[in-house]
Formats: structure tokens, sequence, C-alpha cells
């Protein structure tokens, strides 16, 4: 019990600590005393330091680290609680936030974006799009069968994911094979290097948003863990909730493409390991996947930055790293679910 | 004493298939009611109905003199409470956190469980000596448990009215018998019990009133010694049982014996 308590703390305290580590690590070696001269001036206004390092230390901290810091941290954040509201609200742990095809159509929709113009913002605008309209998709298909039942919107979901999969293939086939096709194909890599200071500004309202809402609606997850007929008997409005969820874990999960690719793995195996550690209270859970999908991208970032000479997609190391770790995850998951 | 459930000219077809044909029924505050039938005659849907989950085709159904369909989830959901059969969980919920659940009707998406809702979960928990299991998990306990958990997630919900689909299914012959205990106790206090069940016994040891069911129709509703006759279980199940009287017991202790096995 006490442990459960103290682990939100220990998480933020953790995550403020692999900001400051991820700050201070990069190709180009920023001195810890500058680091700490440099927030003087910045936070407190001491004058330690010469104009021209400001200058210097301000694009290499501020202008290329912190946005990819935070591109990192959200997309952690929202993917793992995607990920963990899904898995309750479909009474099964193994589901992830691609489930009714979101990811799917928002690869569609990047690739869409990118052949068709050269404006960055139209394929963004695609991509949310097109991740809205495959859940949409799945959904229509679930109603198609006049049920509401859990089954049909999951079987809605792989129609719908597996037919912008493979319109994707079709894009991927008719686009130009010496930039297009590249481009396309590295994007849904998943990388944070192309992360821009100015589109995190936009998309971090709306996806905090999306993350405190879901956090606050934990308790009534629980309840709709427990089945539908229940949970309508405690006086839950299930469609209401359902819909309410499935829309902000499709625009979390969608805006997580628009900022950094495809990344894998994330949110099918934080809420797992959190699981573990403090429940599946979802009032507890959520925020605990919050803050350790923040950690563990963020890790994974710094490891995909700085383990070779040149960058390793983020979305690749995740899947590497996610794929094995979900096998021990299995092994011994017997207490967190059955 | 006042009539708390009102169902009226009932029909109720899962696509197209009629499974209750003009149910009209009450049911009065302090009742225990067992609805007794064969597998498909309508009992759980008639439950459902009362639930408010399944919305009858035609006829109506009222609750404390207004219309059921009129209430909000959440004010219903104060009232009448819903004690499924026992299942298995894909989460490890404490048995704490699932009667915590009774207390959602009480709070807004924003809001979350107070002291005085643990307070109240935990009157719950020692009203049916589970107080021990608090930490346990759900999944963990075993089934006569998990229903005692189940029944004081329905205290700490507030209701006056139980609705129990089958409580002693799957529960050893001790756990059957102290479950049954508890309703009794309960419904002394003036709870309503309505339940489904299988053993025309336990109709026999605790109902006040038992409704008999067959192909979706009610045959019989009055006082268990009424109602469980040689005759009537020979038309629902088939089969030819005694319904025997203890000696000296008068009409209460009355238990049912196969011809075949006297």
């Amino acid at each position: 019990m006490r442990m459960k308590n103290l682990a939100l703390p220990v998480l933020a305290v953790l995550l403020f600590a692999v900001i400051l580590v991820s700050l201070y690590l990069g190709k180009y070696r920023v001195a810890l005393p500058e680091i700490c001269q440099f927030a003087g001036w910045k936070i407190l206004g001491l004058t330690g330091l010469a104009e021209e390092k400001r200058v210097l230390l301000a694009n290499i901290l501020l202008d290329i680290r912190l946005p990819r810091i935070m591109a990192a941290i959200l997309i952690g954040a929202s993917l793992s609680i995607a990920g963990a509201a899904f898995q309750a609200l479909f009474i099964n742990p193994l589901v992830s936030p691609g489930l009714l095809g979101v990811l799917a159509g928002a690869s569609f929709g990047a690739a869409l974006g990118m052949i068709c113009s050269k404006s960055w913002l139209v394929v963004q605008f695609s991509t949310l799009i097109f991740g809205f309209a495959a859940v949409a998709v799945a959904m229509g298909i679930a109603r198609m069968f006049r049920t509401h039942s859990i089954i049909m919107l999951v079987l809605g979901g792989i129609i719908s994911g597996a037919f912008f999969t493979a319109s994707l293939s079709i894009i991927k086939y008719t686009a130009d094979p010496s930039n297009q096709l590249p481009a396309i194909v590295y994007w849904l890599m998943g990388n944070l290097s192309a992360v821009d200071g100015g589109t995190l500004w936009i998309v971090s309202l709306p996806m905090l948003l999306g993350i405190v809402t879901l956090i606050c609606g934990g308790g009534r997850l629980n309840v709709m863990s427990m089945g539908e007929e229940e949970a309508k008997s405690l006086g839950i409005n299930v469609g209401r909730v359902r819909l309410t969820v499935i829309f902000l874990a499709t625009l979390i999960s969608a805006l997580t493409v628009v900022i950094g690719g495809m990344i894998g793995w994330v949110g099918l195996i934080i809420p797992h390991i959190c699981r573990m550690i403090v429940g599946p209270d979802n009032r507890l859970l959520l925020p605990a996947a919050a803050l350790t999908g923040a950690i563990y991208l963020l890790v994974v970032d710094d490891v995909s930055r700085l383990l070779f000479n040149f960058e390793i997609p983020t979305g690749i190391v995740t899947s590497l790293i996610g794929i094995p770790f979900f096998v021990l995850v299995l092994k011994n998951a017997h207490r967190g679910w059955k | 004493m006042t009539m708390l459930l009102k169902v009226s000219n009932v029909d109720f077809a899962y696509f197209g298939r009629k499974v209750l044909h003009d149910i009209s029924l009450s049911f009065r505050q302090g009742e225990i009611v067992s609805l007794l039938g064969p597998n498909g005659s309508g009992k759980t849907t008639l439950l459902k109905i009362l639930l408010g989950l399944l919305t009858p085709q035609s006829g109506s159904v009222h609750f404390e003199g207004r219309l059921l369909k009129s209430y909000a989830g959440n004010d219903l959901a104060k009232r009448i409470a819903y004690v499924p059969q026992t299942h298995r969980e894909a989460f490890a919920y404490t048995v704490e956190d699932v009667v915590l659940m009774g207390r959602m009707p009480y709070h807004s998406f924003f809001s979350t469980y107070s002291a005085s809702d643990r307070e109240i979960a935990e009157a719950a928990m020692v009203r049916l000596d589970i107080l021990a299991l608090k930490d346990r998990a759900y999944t963990e306990i075993s089934g006569g448990e998990r229903q005692l958990t189940l029944i004081a997630r329905s205290l700490a919900q507030g209701a006056g009215v139980f609705i129990m689909d089958e409580p002693v299914n799957g529960l050893d012959y001790g756990n059957q018998m102290r479950l049954l205990n508890d309703i009794n106790g309960l419904a002394k206090e003036g709870l309503t019990f309505i339940m489904t069940t299988h053993f025309p016994d336990h109709a026999l040891m605790t109902a006040d009133r038992v409704i008999l069911f067959k192909e979706g129709r009610v045959i019989a509703d009055g006082a268990p010694e009424v109602t469980i006759t040689r005759e009537t279980l020979q038309t629902l199940y088939r089969i030819d049982v005694n319904v025997v009287a203890m000696p000296g017991s008068g009409c209460t202790g009355r238990f049912c014996m196969p011809v075949w096995a006297m």
C-alpha cells in the first residue's frame, strides 16, 4: 500500500531528473557549470555568462534539445495513457492504442499528405484527419451490425486498420521512389529529429487536455472494465463514456503521429509494467503510465540519438526494446491480470 | 406495504424471438422474491428489464410510481443494484476498489471518492464480514467471497432493491447457505431482493414469494408453500419431485425430494 502511494511522486522526480540529463546529453558538449549559469541567467537574471555563449546555449538547449525532450514526453505519455485507457475500455490487457485503426489511418494520412503537397501543415492535418477517419470507419462497421458490443468494435478496428494499411501500400507504390518514398518510409519509422517547436506548442495543448481528462476518468474506466451491464447498473452512461474515451485516445494517438511518426510498442508495454507496479486501479494506473511512458521514451530517444555516430529512428529502438521486454513481461504477468 | 416495482403487460423479444409474454407483476418493499423456472424461461430477461438494461417492446415498468425509463442512470443506480453472476475479471482490482465502485453514481466525471465514500464502503464490508479481504485481489478470492464483495458493493451503492442473477451459482454448499442467510438478514432490515434461482429448496428456505416462469409466462405467483408443489415442479422441469414438510414444523420447513430418491 505504501509503495503505491509513493509511486507517483517517485516517478515525477525521476522524470524531472531524466529531463535534466537529456538537456545535458548531446553531440555538442555543454559543461554542467555552463548549464547552471545559463539557468541562472534565464531564471534569476544572473550575468555570469558571456553574450555569445548565451546565444549558443539558448540555441542548443532551448531551440534544439528542449523541443525534442517535450516531444518525447508528450508522445510517451499519450501513447501509454491511450493504451491503458483502451485496455480498461476493451477489458483486455493485450490491447494497444492502435486497436481501432488510428495509427494505420494516421500513417496513411501522413503518406497521402506527403505525395499530394509540399506543405508540412497539409501533411499534419491529413495525418490527424485520417487518424480519426480510420476510427470512424471502425465504429461505422460496428454500428452496421446493430449491436453495441465491444467485440464488433474490435473487429471493426481490425478491418479499418487493414484497409488503411493496404491503402498506405498503394500510396507507397505510386510514390516517387527517388524522394517521396524514402521520406514516407523514414517518417513511418518514427523519429523525433524533425520536431519543430511551433507545431509542438500547438499540439501540446490538446494532448495535455486529453491526457488530463483521461486521468480524471480513471474511476469510471474501472467500472467500465467490469463489463457493460454492470457499468450501466452502477449508473455509468456507458455509450457516452465509451465515446469520450475513444475520442480522446484517438486524438492524442493521432497527434503523436503528427509529431513523430509511428512509435511502436510504447502503448502496450508501459501500461503493463505500470500495472505490475501500482496495480490495475486506473485512478492510479493512468497517471503512472503517463509518467512512465514519458520517462521511457525520453531515455529511448537519448539512446537513439547518442548510441552511434548517426541517429537511429526512435520508433525502431522502441520496437527493438519493446518486443523482448514484452516477452519478459508476459512471463511473470500473473499478478496484474489473469 | 408500498408497491416498489410494478411491471404491467410487458412483452419482450430478442430479434423477433419472443421471450416474455404479457408479464404483469408487482414487488413490495422488504420482500425476498425468487424467480424459478427452467433455462430460457425468461427469468434473466425480466431481471434486466427491472434494471433498465433492456427496454420492453410493449408494456411499462414503474418504480416508486414513476416510469423506470424516466430515471437518469445514476439516480436509478442509487435505488436499484445489480448483483451479477460471479465471473472472473480481466483486472485484479482489490476488494476495496470493487466495493468503492458502488459509490460511482454519487460522482460526476471529474470528482473522485471522498473519505465518507471510504467509510461507507468499509461499513458495507464490515456488514458482510469481508473487511479482512479489503486489500486482496478480487480475482484471487473464492467465488463465495466474490459474491459477498458484489453484495457489499450494492450496499455501498445505497440501493434498496437488490437484483441478483443466480447468486449461489458456483458456490459450495457452505457458502450457498451462508449467502442465503446473509440475504435473509439484509431483507429483515428492509432491503428488497429479487433473484433468480435454479434451486426450489433455496426458494423454500428464503423466499417470501416465488414466481414460476415457463416459456416466458408466469404460471404461479405466491408464497413458496403454495407455489412449489409436486404438480408445479412437474410442469416446470418434467420430473417427479415430492415436496416434503419437516415433521412438526408446520408449513415453513419444507424441502424437495425427487421421487426416485425416496
